[in-house]
């Protein structure tokens, strides 16, 4: 039986590349699900900030006539996918959620744009996030604040706030997300959803808009591991346009998804991510607990690890991120402060106020925290911990939950650079998903997802969707 | 420098106007808080011995703009 609409936006990108390569599905019905789909019910959820209603029926329109003639390019040929609004776009809008860019009209793609373009996706549109990537939500930069499809009366986290809410509601069927201090994983968490940070230099950040270079990080949001494997493969890979882009070969990731964890070592930093902290929610910890059981009962070896540093982890990041952030802002800062939100504006602010000696400390001691990990990658295979300390906070607790007053714990792999990925492991007696994440060796995604994706087979949360 | 925690407005002033900015008082005083929260962070990295081997930021003579560099190395 043919799916209904509703079912068709609940696809995976492997269900529907199935059904589209063998022709049993057309691009263009597919794309018109998706936008009938937006049009009903993004004015609740506002993960868009831009609609490509028209050019997104043009491409579906090309890529059936490509699939027809036999020209199928592969998994995401026909897939109706969005980005975060600081990726650019050939003659798209592109705000990074800012009044600062609020008419600014790239010329070129960014490198994944372009990739995912190559892939044969289809855009659907530009999604909502908080201003410039910053961690925190803010109702004064001018631009809507994305809902959480689980409860709309709570936010979907950020700053990829609309990544994560367009693939939770079934909006699209896959976003790129970028991440500074986790803005990929931590919507993902709050979303039920998968996100994925790639090893830093393994996506390109050419053409997105940055926050913080030495932290900034690009990576694929979608419902299951499998499509965020299928979107890495997409984008992963050397750019002369980024400095930092690795000219490492690519894997085939695919062959990553396999249910088999047996013998695998897994290292949790109790003392950092279960600590007797109040800013740490029990019934989260409790779900990732349930989580480890399940890995060992796959075959795992679970096993306590120290990473001494990590206590630093806040501190180097907020100074390295406002550092770098100031640098890039500062022209618009000096000639436009009104048109930031106060939040982003007070931050940028505070980067132009430290020293150099206060930003080579912070390297430094980001330095010896990559040295900790990396020893403690010699021994264990994988880090795994809560990817939030809490789950989504309601809109009317955000004021006391910002990302300057939580603990963070998924900055730490933004300093590392190391791969890390958010994976549903349960909800809350709320009904608010909780994130697991696992992190790994640098470039190491291979085992990072056939971690993710054996822990997924077993938990099976990929079958209960949002009531929306 | 790190500055120490209970700074003045005037304090505050001579460091945004070294960075290029021209605030008022009201803005000054928003600002002073947030500023305090990280000088208070950034206080505890200055304290660690981190001895004299690690210099954390490494120059690469061979790196060329456009040419990207191998981070695996």
């Amino acid at each position: 039986m043919r799916p209904d609409t509703t079912e068709l936006c609940y696809l995976t990108i492997g269900e529907a590349s199935g059904l589209l390569s063998s022709r049993k599905l057309s691009p263009v019905e597919l794309t018109r699900a998706f936008l009938d789909r937006i049009d009903r019910l993004d004015g609740v959820v506002q993960a868009y900030i831009t609609v490509l209603g028209d050019e997104a029926m043009g491409e579906a329109r090309r890529a059936e006539a490509e699939i027809l003639r036999g020209e199928y390019k592969g998994p995401l040929h026909g897939i109706p996918i969005a980005l975060k609004d600081l990726y650019d776009t050939e003659g798209v809008r592109t705000t990074a959620g800012s009044r600062v860019m609020s008419d600014r009209v790239p010329t070129a793609d960014a490198t994944t744009t372009a990739r995912l373009k190559a892939a044969g996706s289809i855009l659907l549109g530009k999604l909502t996030m908080h201003e410039f990537g910053l961690g925190d939500l803010d109702a004064t930069s001018g631009f809507p604040m994305a809902r959480n499809p689980w409860n709309l009366e709570h936010t979907p986290g950020g700053s990829s706030s609309g990544s994560g809410a367009a693939v939770a509601a079934g909006l699209c069927m896959a976003a790129l997300g970028s991440c500074t201090g986790g803005s990929i994983r931590g919507p993902a968490s709050h979303c039920g959803i998968v996100g994925l940070k790639a090893t830093y230099g393994r996506i390109s950040r050419a053409g997105a808009v940055p926050m913080s270079w030495t932290m900034d990080h690009c990576g694929p949001m979608t419902w299951n591991v499998e499509d965020t494997a299928t979107m890495l493969q997409a984008t992963a890979g050397h750019d002369f346009g980024d400095p930092a882009s690795s000219p490492l070969p690519v894997p085939d990731y695919s062959k990553s998804l396999v249910e088999d964890v047996e013998g695998l070592r897994i290292g949790v930093p109790r003392h950092f991510f279960f600590a007797d902290d109040p800013q740490i929610n029990r019934e989260t910890l409790a779900t990732v607990e349930t989580a480890l059981s399940a890995l060992e009962s796959l075959g795992a070896h679970v096993e306590e690890v120290t990473v001494p540093s990590l206590q630093y982890a806040r501190a180097v990041h907020a100074v390295i991120m406002f550092s770098e952030a100031f640098a890039y802002h500062r022209p618009n800062l000096l000639a436009r402060p009104d048109d930031f939100g106060v939040g982003a504006r007070s931050q940028f602010r505070v980067g132009g106020l430290f020293s150099s000696s206060d930003y080579l400390r912070a390297q430094r001691v980001r330095n010896v925290l990559k040295g900790e990990f990396a020893r403690t990658l010699e021994d264990v295979d994988v880090i795994v911990s809560p990817t939030r300390p809490q789950p989504a906070p309601r809109f009317d607790q955000v004021e006391e939950m910002t990302i300057s007053g939580l603990v963070s714990f998924t900055n730490p792999y933004n300093l590392t650079g190391l791969p890390a990925i958010s994976v549903p492991c349960g909800f809350t007696s709320d009904g608010l998903p909780v994130g697991l994440q696992i992190a790994g060796r640098p470039y190491d995604e291979p085992t990072v997802l056939r971690a993710a994706f054996a822990y997924q087979q077993h938990a099976r949360l990929f079958e209960k969707r949002p009531q929306i | 420098m790190v500055e120490s925690e209970g700074i003045s407005i005037e304090a505050l002033r001579v460091l945004v106007e070294r960075a290029g900015m021209q605030l008022t008082e009201e803005e000054l005083a928003d600002l002073l808080p947030i500023y305090e929260r990280y000088v208070r962070q950034t206080a505890v990295l200055h304290e660690l011995d981190l001895g004299m081997g690690d210099l954390g930021v490494t120059f690469l003579p061979g790196a060329v703009p456009g040419h990207a560099q191998d981070l695996s190395r």
